[in-house]
């Protein structure tokens, strides 16, 4: 439930805010595997990137591969 | 919460080559991709940018704004009745100097709805609703300007009903202006705010228009303030849009 609100949220902060986006992508990956948000982040910079890198899609990918040893401790301290 | 497990660097790696794929695909197709996205997202981000408008503009707004916005456009609207009277004899006077200089006749401006809200974009960038296919005249690198005549930013990419405009402040942005005769760079910051370092003996005031030669001298932005930098050798200028981006509806394209 709270997964699905908040790709929601994410999916609407394409549209609206670029904040809003980032708060979603974070909050997603500490709390669940981010692997759907790269899909999210492509749609971002089909969107809006005319030509040059896809810092989004980058940026996200980045993010999902140097949080996972973190969230790999943290679930297992937690769990 | 779900722990990680080998099932997921799979998916992992998988979708990581998907999105490479559908990235390089892009570049090399001329961005079709990119396209056909912009196309199927079209409805929902005109949708939120109607909700942003409404939400940032309309409804957000308490009464002594709202009366000072009326009586704002009611002299708008007077100084465009007047304008418009004016304009059949400008018109000839226009003619009649272009026949005199020997040169073209500048088509009649386009006109184009914004279809994502301007603030979403990353990259300082937003969408209109004009294309190869509703406006076959207009050009890649074409100017893309408000009501006031200010540039609003540059056409970056084109598709068949829809086009990318990258704005003149986005972030990153170098031009070369003029402000009161003094020659600067202004770079972009992004949200249509950028800045420039001038000399201290150049006298550059708060509302100065900042026109850039390479737009034909139009303007980018007012001189929304200056202060001198940490050394006091020159001055740190603040430039703005004079005008609110989340509402900004209606956009004319002209040939650069």
């Amino acid at each position: 439930m709270i997964r699905n609100l908040l790709l929601l949220v994410m999916g609407g902060g394409i549209f609206l805010s670029p904040v809003l986006f980032w708060i979603g992508v974070f909050t997603y990956i500490i709390f669940f595997e981010g692997t759907e948000l790269l899909f999210i982040a492509l749609v971002v910079d089909l969107l809006y990137v005319p030509a040059g890198l896809p810092v989004t899609t980058l940026c996200t990918a980045l993010l999902i591969l140097g949080t996972k040893p973190l969230r790999k401790e943290f679930l297992t301290y937690y769990s | 919460m779900t722990n990680w497990s080998p099932q997921n660097n799979t998916r992992l790696i998988v979708t990581l080559t998907v999105v490479s794929v559908i990235l390089t695909v892009n570049a090399f197709s001329n961005h079709l991709v990119s396209r056909a996205v912009q196309r199927i997202f079209e409805p929902l981000s005109y949708t939120a940018s109607i909700i942003a408008r409404l939400s940032f503009g309309d409804y957000v707004s308490s009464r002594s704004a709202l009366l000072e916005e009326n009586q704002t456009l009611r002299e708008r609207i007077a100084q465009l009745d007047q304008e418009s009277r004016a304009l059949p004899i400008l018109r000839e006077q226009y003619a009649s100097l272009s026949r005199q200089l020997r040169l073209p006749l500048r088509d009649r401006e386009l006109t184009a709805e914004v279809t994502s809200h301007i603030l979403a974009s990353p990259y300082g960038t937003f969408t209109i609703n004009a294309g190869t296919e509703t406006h076959p005249a207009f050009q890649i690198g074409d100017l893309v300007l408000s009501a006031e005549g200010f540039v609003v930013g540059t056409i970056a990419q084109k598709g068949a009903t829809i086009s990318t405009v990258r704005m003149a402040l986005s972030p990153g942005e170098k031009h070369a202006a003029v402000i009161n005769d003094t020659s600067v760079t202004v770079e972009g910051n992004g949200r249509a705010v950028g800045e420039a370092h001038a000399p201290r003996e150049m006298k550059i005031h708060e509302g100065d228009m900042v026109l850039v030669p390479e737009f034909r001298f139009r303007p980018i932005g007012i001189v929304g303030s200056v202060s001198p930098d940490d050394s006091g050798a020159s001055q740190d200028v603040l430039i703005r849009l004079p005008l609110s981006l989340t509402t900004l509806r209606y956009v004319s394209i002209v040939p650069r």
